[in-house]
Order: C-alpha cells, then structure tokens, then sequence
C-alpha cells in the first residue's frame, strides 16, 4: 500500500522537514511505499519530494496520508477533498496570546492552524503527537486513537567539533549561556536576557554571555524590544542568527550552560541536542519541556531570576555535579532515534497498515534470495560489481537467487542503457528498474566538496544520497511490497542509493557486504541505520571490519570477515609480451584508470623508477577503462580493457602486480595475482592492502613514489624473493579464499542469521558449518520481524 | 508565596539546600499561567468570526520584513500602499463585495444548522420521553 506524508513547506534546517523524510523512512520499513508531498519545496531538496498537485492523481482510498500539522496551512482543503485514510502528525501549534503583542499576522496565523485543527477531528483516522503535552488537547478535543511517539530525532549529529572559526570567537573567556531555538515571543528570550544581567551583576569577575542560535526577523518588534532590553549588556549578548548544522555544533562545544526559559515547546530538540553534546541543560517547565528532558537535566519552575541564577552558578562552579547531569543527559539523549521510534510508531498506524508477514512460511527446498546491487551485467568494469556478480554466480548453485538492481551501465551518469524489467544472466533472473535521473558529475562534486568533513543535518545527507544515486524509487518500492517474497537479501555497497535506503526497508531479511573503506562518506550520519539494518555484515577484510566497527553501532547485527572466492584459470606468459612487443619485464595494473585509485601516482612513481634503473626498468602496463585520459608514454602501455583470458596471461607474464590505491575494501586484484603466484606491491597508505599484504606474506608496501621506485626496484633485482613472496601469497588465496570456503559462509550466515529469525526456507546448513568464523562478532538469536520490529517467536 | 521546585536525575537535597542558601527559600508568586491552548470546540462560528475579520481584503495586514534592515523596507512597505490605496480600493471592490455576500451566505447556513439542530433535538427529547415513561410504568 502506499502511505505517503503531506507537509506544508519542506526546507532544510527544519525540524518538521527532518521528522517527515525519517517517517517516510520508517514507513517503507514497515511495507509502504511512501513519498513526501508539499506545496513548497526548496530547490535545493527538489529531488527528496514531490508537488502536493500531484498528490491527488498519488493516493487511491485503500491508501494512507500523513498529515504535518503545524500552524495555519493552506492544505486543509486539499486534505478535505483526497478520499484517502488520513493521520495527522500534530507538531502543536503555539498559543497566539505570545505573537499577539508582537505579530499580529503570525498570532492571526496561529489561530488558524487551531481552527484548521478543528476542522481535521472529523477527517483523520488517527493521530500522532510527539508529547503527551500535544497528546491530551487532541484527546480533549476529541480526536481519534491518539498516540504519542517519540520523535524520531537524532540530536547526537551536533556531537562534531563543528566550525572551528566561530568555536575561537566564543571561546574568548567570557562563560556562554546558549540558548538554540527561533527568536520568537514564546521562547521568552527576554528571560534569558534578564538572568544573563543578573549573574553579571551577582559576579563581575565571571563575565557571562548569552549566545542565542537561531532564526531571527531582525525588523521584528519583538526583536527591537530584546535588542532595547539586552542593551547594558553591550556584546555579552550575541544572537547568531540561523546558522548551519557545522556552526551550530561549535556553538554547543562552546557553551557552558543550555538555558531555555521558553514557555511552549511541541518538544522541544536544541534540548536533546544540549543533551547529547554534553552541555548541562536548565529549563523552565513550560509546554513539552519536561517529556524532552525525560528527566535528565534540570527542570524549574516558577521563573524566579535570582533562583535560576543561583543555579547557574552551582552548576558552573561544581565539575562533579556538572559531571552527573551531563552523564544522566547522554543517557537521555541516547534514547532518541528513529530506532527508537519505529515500535511505538508502527502500534500508533497499525489499523491503517498491511498486515504483517507470517511468522513461519511454508518451507522451501532452496532459499529464495535477492541480490541489490547499483549496476550489474557481465560486461561491467568495477570491483563491487564484480564481486557481487562472482557471488550472484557461485550462490545460485545452493540458492533461487534474483538480481534487483538498475538500468545504468555507467556508474558517473546512471543513465538508463540497459531495458528495464526482467532479463537474465545465465540462469539468474535480473529485474532491473529504471532510474528517474542522471547524475551531474560537476555539480555532485561541488556538493561533495563542500559537505565532506563537516557536521551535516538529516536532509543534507539526503539531498546528496539523492544526487549521489542511482535515484531509483520503483526499486524502493519493490522492495518495500514485495521484501517478505523473499528469504532473504544481500545488498552490495553501502554507498549507493539503493542499498542506503533499501537495505532499511528489508531489515532483518537482509545481508550486507558494505565494501566500505575510509572516506568522508562514510561518517555521514544517514548510514547508521543502514549499518545497523541488516542481520549480518559480511565484510571483506578485518581492517574493513574494524573501520566499520569504530565508526557505529551495531548491537544485534552479527558481523564477520568472509571476502571474496578465487578461481585461478592457467595463462600464457608470453601473450601480453608478444602482443605489446615487451622484451623486458613489466609491472602490471588492473582495474579502472580513474583518479580515485592513485593511477596518476603511480605514473609519476614509475617515472622515478625508470630514472633508477634506466634501461632495465620494467615497462607499466595499465589496463582497464581509462576515464583519466592518460596517453601512452616511454614505458607505459594502455591496452584497455581485458576479457577472463587474457587478464590471466597477463597476470602470468608480469614481474609484479601494484595495486596504488588508498582506498580498498579489499583487492581483487592482489588475490587474483597471488593466486597465479604472482607478488603484489600495494599502496601502504591503504591499511586493507598493508593488511593483506601482511597477513599474506606475499607483498610489498610502499610509502610514496620514491619508495615504490626503491621497493620495485629491490623486488626486480632479487628473483629468490618474487618467488617466495609469489608462493606465500598462493598458499594464503588456497587457505583462504577458496570458493568452497566462501560459498560456505554465506550459506551458514544466511541460515543462522535471517532463515532462524524470520522462518524462511528450510534451513539448510552447508556441510561444513561452522559457529562463527574468525573475527565473527555480535549476532542476536531473538525473533524480529522483517521490519525491526521484535516479536514473539512462533510455536 | 511558593517554592523552587527543582527535578532531574543530577538534582539532590543538596543542590535544593545551596540554592536556598543562596537565594532564599521562597520566591515572589509567579504570575498566573495562561491556561493552556486548546482545540476550538464551536469550530463553525469561530471560523465565521475568523472570516468576517478578514473580509476586507483592501485592507492589507502590517507590512513586516524579515531582513536585517527590515525597517527601511517596512517603511517603503507602509509609503507604497499609502499612495496606491484608493487604486487597490478600486481593484479589489468587486472580491470585497463577493467576501461580504459568501459571509452573508455562510451566516444564512449556520442559521439555518443552528435552527435544524434545535428542532433535532426538541424531536430527540420527545421521542425519549414516552419511551422512559413506559419503562417507569412497567418497574
């Protein structure tokens, strides 16, 4: 069914924006196809939703509506007019008595959305609130199956060190009150004013400064009053403004107190924020206040300044106090999330929801399984393409096994060149879907450029998951109506769109082979509920596991090293000599020519290396797709592209494999060269690489281009060492990476992770099962249902 | 007078006891809490009242402007509409006279609901009534 969510405006830095793209979330998760609808949209996040006129031609009455509400909103009678079940998200709406004085026009506003509200009682099936606070005026008002969920809210985003130039210009000595939130009659900023005076006048030796962060109408007559009032204190009264997620964090790392006097909060966020960031937070109870605060913090009441001031000043003055009200607020902060908030969400729309998968399925004889993966086809270069199609190949002998994946054959486009619906490969069904765009390479880089290593906010993530693609939403919404069609899923690389926002939706029916390595994406946010879906991550190497490992949380996934199977095939030595016309001895690159894997490096490496040994030098020989544009030159040959046979001749005729990435998952290449005894010289920028090569014997790593030029050169001169180090590496792949071994683990993690959870096939456990292999971790033996959801085990 | 009420999981007797220490043990009474926000009940009227409030559309809410040199551009706002209100007067004649008859139309309606609805319940009350009466005859 489709159950999609309707929203007044939809806007980065914007809490209701941020809460409806994580409901949409939650909703696939739990079988829906769900979009975001909203009449204003900010270019920017033009990609994440879609016009609310086309909502009317989106919904039939069998489906659902999520309905934002927040202040008067001129969707009301577009919402009348859809014959459709609808719920309505309450966010609250601020009592107008606050604007009045102000804003007439926003307390005129304000009226409405109660009026519109009114208006709703009689149209919604249900209603959620993320309050008891909000929770009682819909039930008092007589509101149907009122239910209060948490917000799905991730206030541990603000835990970064965030803009290092406005962390300086706060850190000047005076102590910071911060406050975070719009500057608007009902936070009575005014308050806050009035006791940054007081602990000024009470002790001039500590000067104070509130610092308060948020939306500000400067022209505003609310605005002009707190600038008269905040006057004496002259620049120890700062207000931001609206500033970025990455400047917002230095702000919470700057302060020393969070103080919120606000006298309505539908939740109130910038406190869990506080929370999570470690600030010490006082607040006055007023609105939703005390159920943010769960009890952590400090709540008062009534507003008496000298009181609070006298606070203030125990908790500035006393670390060990200090110290137990911020551990007592991590704890708070740590129960927020959309984790946290799918059971009690799912409960709150079960009426309105497909019913949930049978605990226990008719067993089948072979399990049946779905491959996602970005690209697929025989004829593509890449390593996780090819990895995923090794593994497609050699699981379809145990398993029914599909591909799900898209039309693109060209990862930097993702334009649609291969037809979509079903074709196959071999005996392998493939369903392929088509994407809705292409991908700008300039602009996505600009993007890029401009997010890595900064703290980022929920949307931003996704506008860039979005631009990163493949954009492929019939493939989401397969996945989200037919997931319980299937035993079980393995998705291939976190990176891409279809196994970020997938892999959630097939949750704990699904296995993972994140081919992660340390990048700047991989520290966004979003990807930690995709790490923390799945039943099993199977990683490629240890060194992939333990960067994963550091960077989330993955409590109940089970998680093991496993890698990749190889296959050496026999070769002739000479083919590739002949064909260039070498004489001599030559170093061999396979893979793509692209930037991101240090060709340009080794280039120039080579080049050094000529210098040294002079006409015996190895000649270079490059083959892959060249996206770099490089041009042959003394020494380097670019055959292109190389079919099965003839990558084994020229893996057979070459003195040495380099590998110059830095970033890997894990090499194929290095295995495939090791497996026709052939040793590897690998990028030691790379731990995965240095690893292999470590635990293998069977390699050198070298620490930029005059290391290379001095290790080559030390491995051409010593034939005893080649062939050992040659040897090593053969008995490594044979001990290691033998397809039986790898078709094995699959076959047992499949079994024990997802089929004795959700009930799938018969299970059939491989010959040679094992607990757990080396390096396996976590790995939880209660029921859960597809969703996430637990549920008790069937009879 | 009342008390600082103080909660939280850092918060302890001692905490209570330095800021009386401090501060004194009773504060000023605090002024009297609006009573919270509630959803309108006669939502029909309300929305009548809002509408009549809003009828006139030649009239325009207070210019506002959300820059940081918002004044000037109120200003020019407020001059702009000065100087051009007998023409938006003009204008806007004809959908001022539409407002005022949808007003009188709606107003006719709720009338008419309100009328309905009292006769509904003369009717309701009567069709009670015989039926609690044979109820007492038979006890």
């Amino acid at each position: 069914m489709r159950f999609h969510s309707l929203l007044p405006s939809f806007k980065p830095h914007d809490a209701t924006g941020s809460i409806a793209s994580e409901f949409r979330g939650l909703l696939r998760r739990l079988g829906c196809e769900s979009e975001i609808f909203s009449p204003d949209i900010h270019p920017d996040l033009r990609h994440l939703a879609r016009p609310s006129a086309e909502l009317a031609s989106a919904v039939a009455p069998a489906d659902a509506l999520l309905y934002h509400h927040g202040i008067a909103s001129e969707l009301v009678p577009l919402l009348s007019s859809l014959r459709c079940r609808k719920v309505l998200a309450y966010h609250n709406v601020t009592p107008a008595r606050f604007f009045a004085p102000f804003d007439p026009a926003v307390a005129r506003a304000l009226e409405d959305g109660r009026l519109q509200l009114a208006a709703l009682r009689d149209q919604v099936d249900a209603a959620v609130c993320f309050s008891e606070y909000s929770a009682s005026e819909l039930r008092e008002a007589g509101f149907p199956r009122v239910s209060v969920v948490p917000p799905p809210l991730e206030p541990w985003r603000v835990v970064h060190p965030g803009d290092e130039r406005l962390y300086r210009r706060l850190s000047d000595g005076p102590t910071n009150l911060l406050f975070v939130g719009r500057v608007a009659p009902n936070k009575r900023i005014e308050d806050l004013i009035d006791l940054a005076l007081l602990l000024n006048a009470r002790k001039p030796a500590r000067p104070v400064r509130l610092v308060v962060a948020g939306p500000t109408q400067k022209a505003s007559d609310y605005f002009r009053m707190l600038e008269r009032r905040a006057a004496p204190l002259g620049k120890r009264a700062l207000f931001l403004g609206a500033l970025s997620q990455h400047e917002l964090c230095a702000c919470y790392r700057a302060a020393h107190l969070f103080v919120s006097m606000s006298e309505h909060e539908g939740f109130g966020l910038p406190l869990c924020e506080a929370m999570a960031a470690g600030v010490p937070v006082i607040a006055f109870d007023g609105g939703a206040v005390r159920e943010a605060l769960g009890g952590a913090g400090v709540l008062f009441s009534p507003k008496s300044l000298p009181h609070v001031a006298a606070l203030c000043e125990i908790l500035l003055d006393d670390p060990v106090r200090r110290r137990r009200i911020v551990e007592a607020q991590k704890r708070r902060a740590a129960q927020l999330g959309p984790e946290r908030t799918l059971p009690p969400f799912a409960e709150a729309l079960a009426p309105l929801l497909p019913p949930a998968p049978p605990a226990r399925r008719p067993a089948r004889a072979r399990p049946r399984v779905a491959f996602v993966v970005h690209r697929y086809g025989a004829e593509l270069v890449g390593g996780a393409e090819r990895h995923c199609r090794s593994i497609v190949q050699r699981m379809a002998r145990h398993w029914d096994v599909e591909v799900l994946t898209t039309c693109a054959a060209d990862y930097l486009s993702w334009a649609n060149a291969l037809p979509p619906g079903v074709s196959s490969d071999g005996p392998v069904p493939v369903r392929r879907f088509p994407s809705v765009r292409t991908r700008e390479m300039r602009s996505f880089n600009a993007l890029s450029g401009r997010m890595f290593g900064r703290a980022q906010e929920r949307l931003e993530e996704e506008r860039w998951l979005a631009d990163q693609g493949p954009d492929c939403p019939a493939l989401l919404s397969f996945l989200a109506e037919q997931r319980t069609a299937y035993d079980g899923f393995v998705f291939f690389t976190y990176l891409y769109a279809p196994t970020a926002l997938g892999l959630p939706i097939a949750g704990k029916r699904a296995l993972f082979v994140p081919t992660a390595h340390d990048e700047p994406p991989l520290r966004f946010g979003l990807y930690r509920q995709t790490f923390a879906a799945p039943a099993a991550i199977l990683f490629n190497t240890p060194e992939e596991q333990a960067l994963c490992e550091g960077l989330f949380e993955l409590p109940g996934v089970h998680r093991e090293a496993v890698g990749i199977g190889v296959e050496p095939r026999p070769g002739d030595p000479q083919a590739l000599k002949a064909k260039l016309g070498l004489r001599g001895d030559y170093l061999l690159y396979l893979g793509r020519i692209c930037a991101g894997k240090g060709l340009r490096d080794l280039v120039a490496a080579h080049a050094l290396l000529r210098k040294r040994l002079g006409a015996q030098a190895p000649a270079l020989v490059l083959a892959g797709t060249n996206e770099l544009g490089l041009t042959e030159r003394p020494g380097v040959f670019l055959p292109g592209p190389m079919d099965e046979a003839q990558k084994w001749d020229a893996l057979g005729g070459a003195a040495a494999i380099v590998v110059p990435s830095a970033l890997e998952s894990l090499s194929l290449l290095a295995l495939e060269a090791w497996s026709a005894g052939k040793p590897v010289i690998v990028n030691g920028e790379s731990a995965v690489l240095a690893g292999q090569c470590r635990r293998s014997g069977g390699g050198l790593s070298y620490h930029g281009l005059s290391d290379f030029a001095e290790q080559t050169a030390k491995l051409l001169q010593d034939d005893d060492l080649r062939r050992k180090l040659g040897q090593a590496g053969q008995g490594y792949v044979a001990s290691h990476y033998r397809w039986e071994r790898i078709e094995e683990r699959y076959q047992r993690i499949l079994a024990e992770q997802v089929m004795d959870r959700t009930g799938g096939a018969a299970r059939q456990p491989p010959s040679r099962s094992r607990a757990g292999g080396p390096g396996s971790r976590g790995g939880r033996r209660g029921v859960v249902r597809a969703n996430g959801l637990h549920e008790r085990e069937a009879p | 007078m009342s008390r600082f009420e103080l909660s939280g999981e850092g918060v302890d007797e001692a905490l209570r006891d330095e800021i009386v220490q401090r501060a004194g043990s009773e504060v000023a009474a605090a002024p009297e809490a609006a009573p919270p926000a509630s959803v309108p009940t006669d939502l029909f009227g309300q929305l009548l009242r809002s509408l009549s409030e809003n009828a006139d559309s030649a009239q325009g809410f207070p210019p506002q402007s959300h820059r940081s040199f918002g004044g000037a551009v109120v200003a020019a706002k407020r001059g702009f509409r000065l100087a051009f209100q007998p023409f938006i007067n003009d204008a806007l004649a004809r959908q001022r006279a539409f407002n005022q008859r949808l007003l009188d139309a709606l107003a006719a309606m709720r009338a008419e609901q309100l009328e309905i609805s009292t006769r509904l319940e003369r009717l309701e009350r009567k069709l009670e009534a015989p039926s609690k009466t044979r109820r007492s005859r038979r006890g």
